[in-house]
Formats: C-alpha cells, sequence, structure tokens
C-alpha cells in the first residue's frame, strides 16, 4: 500500500469524510509531510472504492455544490489493521537493528 | 472565467462518465483547497488535475485480470488494423496504374510489335494490385526494347540472362520436343510506375511479358508504423472506457457487452493476424513486389483453408460487432444511477 492510500484510508478510519476533510486529515496525520493534490486523492478513492476498502457514505449539498463522504468498509478496516501492522514490525525491526549499532565513532564519520 | 469555470475546464482531461460521476464532488474539493480571493489554478495545480485526468483515461479497473486480457488484446487488434489503414493510406500515394488500353500500349513499347495480346489484374493478399501485359512477338530482343524505352523516357536497369529449354508436346507424335530459348529480363521505372519485363524467345515464339506495379513512394512504412501506434493507443483507450462503462450496466446489459465484445475479439483475430503477418512481410522483403498490409483483405484465400472473402468478411464483422457492444455498453445506465441515489444519504443533483 503506497503512503498516501494508507494515509487516506486511516483518515476515514473513525469517521466519513468528503474530499476536502480527507485532506486535511492526510495533512494532521502525517504532520504536514503529505499534502494531497485534488487528481491524487480522486484516482486513490476510485482505487479504494473498486478494491472494496471504502464507499461513499452519503452526499449532501451546500451552497448548491456537492460534497460527498466516504467512509471506511469492514475489509477496508482490516486491510488497515494489517497495513499498521506491518509498518509497526518493520519499524521496530529497523529500530532494533539501529540501537545495536556500535556507538564507537566519534563526530559524524561512520 | 470564474474559478469553477477554469477547474470545469481542466476537468475535461477526465473520461465524460468519470466527469457525471465525480465531476461535482472533485470541484467542490477543488474549490475548498483554493486559497481565500483566488481566481484561477495555479501552473502546477492545473498540470497535475489534467495529467491525472489523462491517466485516468488509460486507467483499467483494479483487480481485474480478465479485463486486463481483453485489453490487450483489444490493444493488439487495434494496432493490427491501424497498420492496414496506414497501408491504405501509403497506397493512395501510389500512382495509379494504366487502363487495359495504357497497359497495351506499354506492351507494344516494350515488345515492339507481336499478336496475341492479352492482360490480366491481380489482386493478391499480400501486396498492391498490378496488371500484367502478354504478348507474341518471336523476332524480340531486349536490347531493341529497352532502346524504345530510354527513348520515351524510361530508366531501365542492367538486362539478366534467363536462357532456357522449354518443352512441347509435339501433336503428330506425342513426343516432347526440347527447344532452346532464349531469356532476358530487366526493369524499367518512370512516372511513379515500375515495368518488370521478361522475354523468352525461340525459333518460332516469343512470349513477352510485361508486369506494371506502381512503385514504392517510400511512405509505407513510416504510415504502416503510425497507423500502428495509432491503433494501438485507440485500442487501449476504447478497452479502457469500454471497461468503466461496462462496470455500470446492469447485469443483463453487462453480459451482453461482454458476449459482444467476446465475439469481436473473435471475429478480428484472424483478420488481425493476417494483417501482423504481412507487416512482417513489408519490413522483410524490400525488392520485387510492393508489399502492402491491409490487401490482406483482397480475394484471397489469404490461408489455403479460407474462402476468397473470408478476411474481409470477418473484418467488417468484427467493426460491427465493436460498434453494436461500444453502443451496448455506452447507454445511459439508469437503473444503477437511481441504486446509488437511494444508498447514499440525501440524493443531490450529479454532475455535470
Amino acid at each position: 500500500m503506497q503512503e498516501p492510500t494508507f494515509l487516506i484510508l486511516a483518515s476515514v478510519a473513525d469517521q466519513p469524510l468528503h474530499g476536502y476533510g480527507i485532506i486535511r486529515a492526510v495533512d494532521e496525520l502525517s504532520d504536514g509531510d503529505v499534502k494531497l493534490r485534488a487528481g491524487t486523492l480522486y484516482g486513490a478513492l476510485e482505487r479504494l472504492a473498486e478494491r472494496g476498502l471504502i464507499e461513499v457514505d452519503r452526499e449532501e449539498t451546500v451552497e448548491g455544490r456537492l460534497r460527498r463522504y466516504y467512509r471506511i468498509t469492514d475489509s477496508g478496516a482490516g486491510a488497515l489493521a494489517v497495513e499498521i501492522e506491518r509498518l509497526r514490525r518493520n519499524a521496530e525491526a529497523a529500530e532494533k537493528r539501529l540501537s545495536r549499532r556500535p556507538k564507537l565513532s566519534f563526530g559524524g564519520a561512520a | 472565467m470564474s474559478l469553477e469555470r477554469r477547474y470545469r475546464r481542466l476537468m475535461l482531461a477526465y473520461p465524460g462518465p468519470y466527469r457525471t460521476g465525480h465531476g461535482a464532488d472533485m470541484v467542490t474539493t477543488l474549490l475548498e483547497m483554493a486559497e481565500p480571493g483566488q481566481t484561477r489554478p495555479s501552473r502546477a495545480d492545473a498540470w497535475h488535475l489534467v495529467l491525472s485526468g489523462l491517466r485516468q483515461r488509460f486507467r483499467l479497473p483494479s483487480g481485474r485480470p480478465l479485463v486486463l486480457l481483453a485489453a490487450v488484446l483489444i490493444t493488439l487488434i487495434g494496432g493490427a488494423f491501424g497498420a492496414a489503414a496506414g497501408s491504405w493510406a501509403a497506397e493512395q500515394t501510389f500512382t495509379r496504374l494504366p487502363g487495359d488500353s495504357g497497359v497495351e500500349a506499354l506492351t507494344r513499347q516494350v515488345s515492339g510489335g507481336g499478336s496475341e495480346f492479352t492482360v490480366s489484374r491481380s489482386a493478391s493478399p499480400w501486396w498492391t494490385g498490378m496488371a500484367s501485359g502478354h504478348i507474341d512477338s518471336p523476332g524480340w530482343t531486349p536490347e531493341a526494347a529497352q532502346q524504345r524505352l530510354t527513348a520515351a523516357g524510361w530508366q531501365v536497369t542492367a538486362i539478366e540472362r534467363r536462357d532456357g529449354t522449354s518443352f512441347t508436346m509435339d501433336p503428330a507424335t506425342g513426343t516432347g520436343v526440347e527447344e532452346k530459348m532464349r531469356g532476358a529480363a530487366f526493369t524499367a521505372a518512370r512516372d511513379g510506375l515500375r515495368l518488370d519485363v521478361s522475354g523468352y524467345v525461340s525459333a518460332e515464339r516469343g512470349s513477352i511479358s510485361v508486369v506494371t506495379w506502381p512503385a514504392d513512394t517510400g511512405a509505407t512504412r513510416p504510415l504502416l508504423v503510425a497507423g500502428a501506434v495509432i491503433g494501438l493507443l485507440v485500442g487501449w483507450l476504447l478497452a479502457a472506457a469500454g471497461a468503466y462503462r461496462l462496470g455500470r450496466q446492469s447485469v443483463a446489459r453487462r453480459r451482453l457487452g461482454v458476449a459482444l465484445t467476446g465475439l469481436a475479439v473473435v471475429a478480428s483475430a484472424l483478420p488481425a493476424f493476417a494483417f501482423g503477418v504481412n507487416v512482417w512481410r513489408v519490413f522483410r522483403y524490400s525488392d520485387s513486389m510492393v508489399f502492402t498490409v491491409h490487401s490482406a483483405l483482397n480475394r484471397g484465400p489469404y490461408w489455403s483453408y479460407g474462402t476468397p472473402w473470408m478476411l474481409l468478411q470477418l473484418a467488417v464483422a468484427a467493426v460491427v460487432l465493436a460498434v453494436v457492444a461500444w453502443a451496448c455498453v455506452s447507454v445511459r445506465p439508469k437503473a444503477v444511477s437511481a441504486a446509488d441515489t437511494s444508498r447514499a444519504g440525501s440524493p443531490a443533483p450529479a454532475g455535470d
């Protein structure tokens, strides 16, 4: 799962969000690292919907504009949990290796 | 022009059905992302939107291996038909062959007299059409023929000797009679036409044949390649668009669309394969015949087990089936969209 896809799925994990809501949530989740563009967001939403990981929750019209809310499906929640576990495992394994690095060098030279 | 109109115009890069489904929602998001007072999209945003739209046109629904297989087949078939179209366009640049009287005049110019003129034309499945004149002229010599042709402005190649023997049956005794023949061949070119001249002369007979071809204008290969590339592209885009349109249809219509597409693919398989083999011939052979790709649709048979018009019939059937399949999947799906809006919490006017 690519990082934007992972973050989009995570952003709708607890509540349905509309397009702009997802973009803000992803920005927040990634601490400002990932700023989605609309084209990327909707491409990812389409793929996630095709794979049954998200679905349309509802549509609203605010000031004459259509807003569509997306929610995570059960299989999406499952896929997200699997991905979180995978990332946690990798991060922990990486951390363990890094902690075993001999601390002999002084300064920046490795 | 308002920011919204500008965004809507950039959204034209997306396929129509995609805009109908997601356009309004996407424009809402784009406007919410815009800075206060912004009147036009930033250059980077505009580019990104257009590229995302074009990419969407090339996308296939994910996780559908059969759709991918069908798309690959349709792409290859598109490439083959495109190559045939390019080859047809190239043939339009060829010099038109003279009529029967013109062929006779050319043949008599080569033979310098003679009798029993016959003409035949052939359209083969492999190369462009040619006209073949034949005449009997006992005292014929290739040198005299070349002199007459060069005087009329033809460029001739060196004479190639093809001496041999002929065997004829003596009608009285029924035994074979061996006869020495002087044979010669050369080609002549003028005004976009090429003559393949050959003559076999014995004591009593002189069999002269003049095959008239259009000279290759050099357009065949580039136009063939251009046609193939366009065909591949169109094939993939049609398959991708068709797959998404199919997915929006009711189950019954979807089955009909799949069946029609399957039949179109099956019908076009043999013509596409023949076109492919003809493409190989164009690049494999560069002398003698002027090979073309679309000639596979000429009266054949292309393969010994085919009927004369089999490939043309199959190609026409494939095109008709493909058009019907496209019409079938392009019908606006009323039932499906109604189900979609009823599932959504509050129905809203969809799209543009």
